[in-house]
């Protein structure tokens, strides 16, 4: 396995820049680790010079605020339940439905249930 | 102080050379036994996404101990965070101990990683033991007292001489 260390000088955003990485290097590729302030990049043995020099030079141009897809839809998916929570404030209160069908009593019943449990699991 | 092997005691004097060579010295080699502890209190987590064996630090998480050869029990605790298997192996003398996949791993998130490894009949000298890690896909973190919010503890690694 060869190995490079490097120094970035700005902030590193590891999972934005393994897939950089990897889309620039390719099979050859195994990953990057970040110890302290370093970053140490991982090729197999047979990975040319040129490519650990393209790689050398994705390190040093990274920008970190520029996310994964798979990160934006981490962040779109925390902010969609932020909404949510933010619509529903108050515990359900089965009285409501004091005069709807007996079935659907009975399923605010069930649902107050459920969202009591999730609170206490939640701490809330 | 360095372990002496006890000599096997005959109809003789008892002279303080002896006593102090072969109990005294000896004592004091059993309550300080040759051992190296690293906590990592960093500035900065470790994250990796190597997908082979890497070193999680070269020097820092590498310990060095010179044995009068036997078993040296070896440790380490964390918590560890992944995208999927975060895999840990230690490695002895540049030789790695565990299987493709190590010693133990760590799945997605809140994982408290631990292992304790008795290793059995080193020959007397010089070991060292490095830790290691891999992931399967995505970046593995290891947390170590950077600042990160209900993340903030500090990881240990340590070897002694037990026997």
């Amino acid at each position: 396995m060869k190995e490079i260390v490097l120094t970035p000088e700005q902030a590193i955003n590891v999972r934005s820049l393994d897939a950089e990485l990897r889309d620039v290097v390719g099979i050859g590729y195994i990953g990057l680790s970040t110890r302290l302030s370093d970053v140490i990049v991982f090729f197999e043995d047979d990975t040319t010079s040129e490519l650990v020099r393209q790689a050398a030079d994705v390190v040093a141009n990274h920008d970190a605020s520029i996310l994964t897809a798979e990160q934006e839809a981490e962040i779109a998916r925390e902010q969609a339940l932020a909404t949510a929570r933010n619509r529903y404030p108050d515990a359900l209160d089965p009285a409501l439905f004091d005069s709807s069908p007996v079935d659907v009593q009975a399923l605010a019943e069930r649902l107050a249930w459920l969202e009591q449990e999730i609170r206490d699991l939640r701490d809330l | 102080m360095v372990w002496t092997e006890p000599k096997t005691w005959t109809n003789e004097p008892l002279v303080a050379g002896d006593m102090n060579t072969h109990l005294r010295d000896n004592l004091e080699a059993l309550k300080d036994p040759p051992s190296a502890n690293y906590e990592a209190d960093e500035a900065s987590n470790y994250s990796t996404t190597s997908t082979s064996f890497v070193d999680v630090h070269a020097t820092n998480l590498s310990l060095t101990i010179e044995t009068k050869g036997g078993d040296v029990m070896v440790h380490f605790h964390g918590n560890i965070d992944a995208a999927s298997y975060c895999h840990l192996d230690l490695e002895v003398d540049d030789t790695r101990i565990g299987g493709d996949d190590g010693i133990c791993y760590a799945g997605v998130t809140h994982n408290i990683v631990s292992f304790t490894r008795l290793l059995t009949n080193l020959a007397e000298g010089s070991h060292t033991f490095k830790l290691q890690w891999k992931v399967n896909s995505g970046a593995g973190t290891l947390f170590a007292g950077a600042g990160t919010t209900y993340k903030d503890v500090i990881p240990q690694f340590w070897a002694r001489e037990v026997s």
